[in-house]
């Protein structure tokens, strides 16, 4: 019991702490209990009952008056305690502005200010109508009197009794007001509703005005938009006369709102919500049905067209302050948020129409140049168009395919020429039709230029849509190669190197043994072909190269460094697959090249022509078959010339050549050369000589020098043996490209190699003559 | 089973009551805590015993309520409500031990009590003139004629509406 004696608060005969401290110091200890009770109660109770208590005694109004007990409902009121008003001003102090008055004498004082002047309007409502006669004024009271409830938070059903009939009160005169504006408004009289709206706008009715202003708006009949005058115009004419009407009636209203309403109320937004979804949106969505119906070409063209004369109304769209920021950036938005389901939809829809009508078209060609049997044997030389020709014909091509990001009409009109262009060189071009269509090309190249325009017109837009649309116009690209590149140029190089596998040279030796007279015809067509396709493939290849630079890397849809952007990777992909299937054309139509040669050296050439009867007419000059044999070879060593790279176009002359070289060696140890028919061999040799000169590819020199030399050594005497033998020692004079072992089997086809042979293998070997001798 | 301890009155009246009903007043909990956790016997004693077993009573039915809510600003933010039947009919009593129960509340902190006595005693003055006040309060009017003067003045508006 010890331990609480200290614990326990010294109480005396009455109660420690009853009383709060801010009780002046003199009254403690001295109260009665009702007075005590009282003082405790003061801090329960609402304001009313503490003014009474202040009329009670004179310790119970020391509390009742205290400073702090009266900052506390200060501060609740809001009122800047900083601000000390005047007592001088105290007249002009009003209901509307006692609040913002200030502190007067003491807190007491300030708040039985308030009360005096707004209080009795919170403590009875009625007298709000009775005091002002202005709904202004009234409405102003009433948000004024409400802030008073904070007095009252002692006595919740009070508080709730007098919230409860200034809310009625508000209510009446807001209904008032709304009936008001209503009147004005049918009436077309716009004079005085600019306090209407105000008054509106300070009791919490703001929503309910633009709600009630905005079902009064009277938009123009949506499905009187689709036919102007009874007569139904191209959709876009009606869709830019019917913009142009409805952005008219924007503008007006634009400059009535701003009238009316100022920047109070948010208003013209819901303007221009209702009139997209009444009224624009209506019209887009028939006008985009009505073309669909039409066909998705017509709706493909539309959707984008729309959306660029919607935004050129824009363009026009006056400002209002009423919005509160740029006008035409807020409709933007909103013509974006519309209208972004149909884009998406074009979207989609376009790029499955693209892959459908290009895989269409392809699969179509395939088939009618699969039905037509015996495509080869239908080819006939003349075919093959003239090297003049041609190149004009690769040029407009190239010309029209480049083309730059000029005007749509321009274009057409460039495709349109280029078509007639087409036409007259397609029956010239025979050959290369059976393996590849330059019109299909052309035709599927334009069809995704289109589209993938139209999928651009949509690529600045922000978020989503905009990312939708810069990948779309991507995967048109994608689609493009893919179907021009695996499938249409596949098709052809595949054809073509079947062609050249299968080519036999004697089926077609008639055709070439025909064709001695003359130089230019001397040709292996599926060869010519082939080197037709790599002309066109290469063309094709700088195409889309510039396909891809033009319509996504310039416009900035695609980064042309981004190498895992499926566009560039594509791309990438489709060059080197252009590039093998060149190597392994070229690879093989030199092997065919090479097999007819040697056809021809085999059948053309005679034996007499390196060893001639005795006693026949010297002849002089090539022989036929080294005629025919570089005739062969210069109208396919040409072939590629500008149409392919400068390295590859060397690598093929310098295989071809050096081929020719290993064929002319088989062909002269398959002869017997007499010292007559030397010169012969010798004017052949020369005639081969002066053909690689002209190839300019100097490593081939060597090659033909040596066998130049060779030929010389049929002319020596047989009686000069040993001069053989020296001669075909000295490598340097074959260009170090033979062995003196391989010279031996050179000088062996001479006729009388039985008689110089002794002596020749002496020089060689220094023995033999000692054993015959 | 909860812990008891036994609240003994000033004239020697002991009660036995579970630690949570001694715990909601705030003075003996503080008390309680600075002894530690093996103490019995608490002494109440200014409150008489008639007071204390009212108080009790009050605690006993409240044990579970939660805590009171009081924070820096304490009874100024505090949020009036409805005041329960039960607690109306609890202070249904004489004037002498509804003030004897508010000053209890007030010396045992005991907060909720308190406010519920407060607000009923404020709810007895509400429609009284000062004088009915006084008279019912047994407080005498010290008021100089000057000081009667001026609060005439002051709550002249009020007489008004």
């Amino acid at each position: 019991m010890d331990t609480f004696a200290a614990l326990i608060p010294d109480a005396g005969p009455v109660l420690v702490a009853a009383v709060p401290t801010r009780l002046a110091p003199q009254f403690n200890g001295a109260l009665s209990k009702g007075t005590q009770v009282l003082a405790l109660a003061m801090d329960y109770s609402e304001v009313d009952v503490v003014l009474k208590l202040a009329q009670v005694s004179r310790p119970l109004r020391a509390l009742a008056t205290h400073e702090n007990f009266w900052s506390q409902y200060l501060d609740k009121l809001g009122v800047d305690v900083s601000n000390r008003s005047n007592p001088d001003i105290l007249d002009t102090t009003t209901a509307f502005n006692v609040l913002d008055a200030g502190y007067y004498e003491s807190a007491y004082s300030t708040v039985l200010r308030i009360m005096r002047l707004v209080g009795i309007y919170y403590e009875n409502s009625e007298l709000i109508t009775k005091d002002f006669a202005n709904p202004a004024d009234q409405a102003r009271i009433i948000v004024l009197a409400k802030k008073l409830s904070c007095l009252d938070e002692w006595a919740p059903a009070d508080q709730q009794r007098k919230l409860e009939n200034l809310y009625n009160t508000g209510e009446t005169l807001k209904q008032n007001a709304l009936d008001e504006f209503q009147a004005k408004v049918d009436a077309g009289n716009r004079a005085g509703l600019t306090p209407l709206v105000e008054l509106l706008v300070m009791l919490h009715a703001g929503d309910k005005l633009v709600k009630f202003y905005l079902s009064k708006l009277e938009l123009p009949e949506p499905v009187s938009l689709l036919e102007i005058d009874g007569v139904s115009l191209p959709a876009l004419e009606r869709l830019q006369t019917r913009a142009t009407e409805v952005t008219n009636y924007l503008n007006s209203k634009a400059k009535e709102i701003d009238e009316i309403f100022g920047s109070r109320l948010p208003v013209y937004q819901g303007v221009l919500e209702k009139v997209f979804e009444e009224n624009i949106m209506m019209l887009v969505n028939s006008l985009c049905q009505e073309e669909k119906e039409t066909g998705p070409e017509e709706y493909f063209a539309f959707v984008p067209q729309c959306y660029h004369v919607l935004n050129k109304q824009i363009d026009r769209l006056e400002p209002c302050q009423n919005v509160g920021g740029d006008v035409q950036n807020k409709a933007r938005k909103l013509l974006q948020t519309y209208m972004e389901v149909e884009i998406e939809t074009f979207l989609d829809q376009q790029s499955e129409s693209f892959l459908e009508l290009a895989n269409g078209k392809v699969s179509q060609w395939a088939t009618k140049i699969a039905e037509q049997e015996h495509i080869y044997e239908q080819i006939t030389l003349q075919n093959v168009p003239g090297s003049q020709e041609k190149s004009n014909f690769l040029r407009s091509f190239k010309k029209v395919l480049m083309i730059g990001g000029d005007a749509d009409t321009k274009q057409e009109n460039s495709i349109t020429e280029f078509e007639t262009q087409a036409k007259v060189m397609d029956s010239k071009l025979k050959g290369i039709e059976t393996l590849f269509s330059l019109e299909l090309t052309l035709s599927i190249i334009a069809v995704a230029r289109t589209a993938i325009r139209r999928a651009r017109e949509f690529a600045n837009l922000s978020g989503p849509l905009g990312q939708s649309a810069k990948k779309r116009a991507e995967e048109l690209f994608v689609d493009l190669v893919g179907i021009i590149g695996d499938k249409h140029i596949y098709l052809g190089f595949q054809s073509a190197l079947n062609t050249l596998n299968q080519y036999d040279p004697k089926k077609y030796g008639r055709l070439v043994a025909s064709g001695e007279g003359g130089d230019d015809i001397m040709t292996v067509e599926p060869l010519a072909i082939f080197a037709e396709l790599v002309n066109i493939g290469d063309l094709i290849q700088q195409t889309i190269h510039m396909f891809f630079e033009q319509e996504l890397a310039a416009p900035k849809i695609v980064d042309r460094h981004d190498f895992v952007a499926p566009s560039v990777n594509t791309k990438r992909r489709f060059e080197q697959m252009l590039d093998k299937w060149v190597a392994d054309g070229l690879s093989r139509g030199i092997d065919v090249l090479i097999e007819q040669i040697d056809f021809v050296l085999m059948t053309v050439q005679l034996a007499s022509d390196y060893n001639p009867l005795p006693g026949s007419p010297p002849e002089v000059g090539a022989t036929g078959a080294a005629k025919q044999v570089i005739s062969l070879v210069k109208s396919h060593v040409y072939l590629l010339v500008g149409s392919t790279e400068k390295s590859v176009l060397d690598v093929f002359q310098q295989e071809v050549g050096l081929r020719l070289y290993h064929s002319l060696c088989k062909h002269i140890k398959r002869q017997t050369i007499s010292q007559e028919g030397a010169i012969r061999l010798i004017s052949d040799m020369n005639y081969y000589y002066e053909f690689i000169l002209s190839l300019r590819q100097r490593q081939l020199y060597p090659y033909y020098e040596a066998l130049k030399q060779i030929s010389q050594l049929f002319l020596i005497d047989s009686a000069d043996g040993r001069q053989i033998g020296v001669a075909i020692s000295d490598m340097s004079r074959f260009k170090c490209v033979l062995s003196s072992d391989e010279l031996v089997e050179f000088v062996r086809r001479r006729r009388d190699w039985p008689v110089v042979k002794p002596k020749v293998e002496r020089v060689l070997y220094g023995f033999g003559e000692c054993i015959i001798s | 089973m909860s812990r008891k301890v036994r609240l003994t009155s000033a004239d020697n009246v002991t009660y036995e009551v579970d630690i949570e009903v001694a715990e909601k007043s705030m003075l003996l909990k503080n008390m309680m805590e600075d002894i530690g956790d093996d103490v019995t016997d608490v002494p109440v004693p200014n409150v008489q015993a008639n007071v204390l077993k009212k108080v009790i009573e009050y605690c006993e039915h409240h044990k579970n309520d939660p805590a009171y809510v009081s924070s820096d600003e304490g009874i100024a933010r505090a949020k009036a409500t409805e005041i329960s039947q039960w607690d109306q009919k609890f202070l249904q009593v004489d004037q002498e031990m509804l003030f004897e129960i508010i000053l209890t509340a007030n010396y045992l902190d005991i907060r909720p009590l308190l406010e519920v006595g407060c607000r009923t005693v404020a709810n007895m003055i509400k429609n009284k003139s000062p004088e009915e006040i006084r008279k019912t309060f047994n407080i005498e009017n010290d008021f100089t004629p000057e000081e009667e003067a001026q609060i005439r003045r002051e709550h002249e508006w009020a007489q008004d509406r």
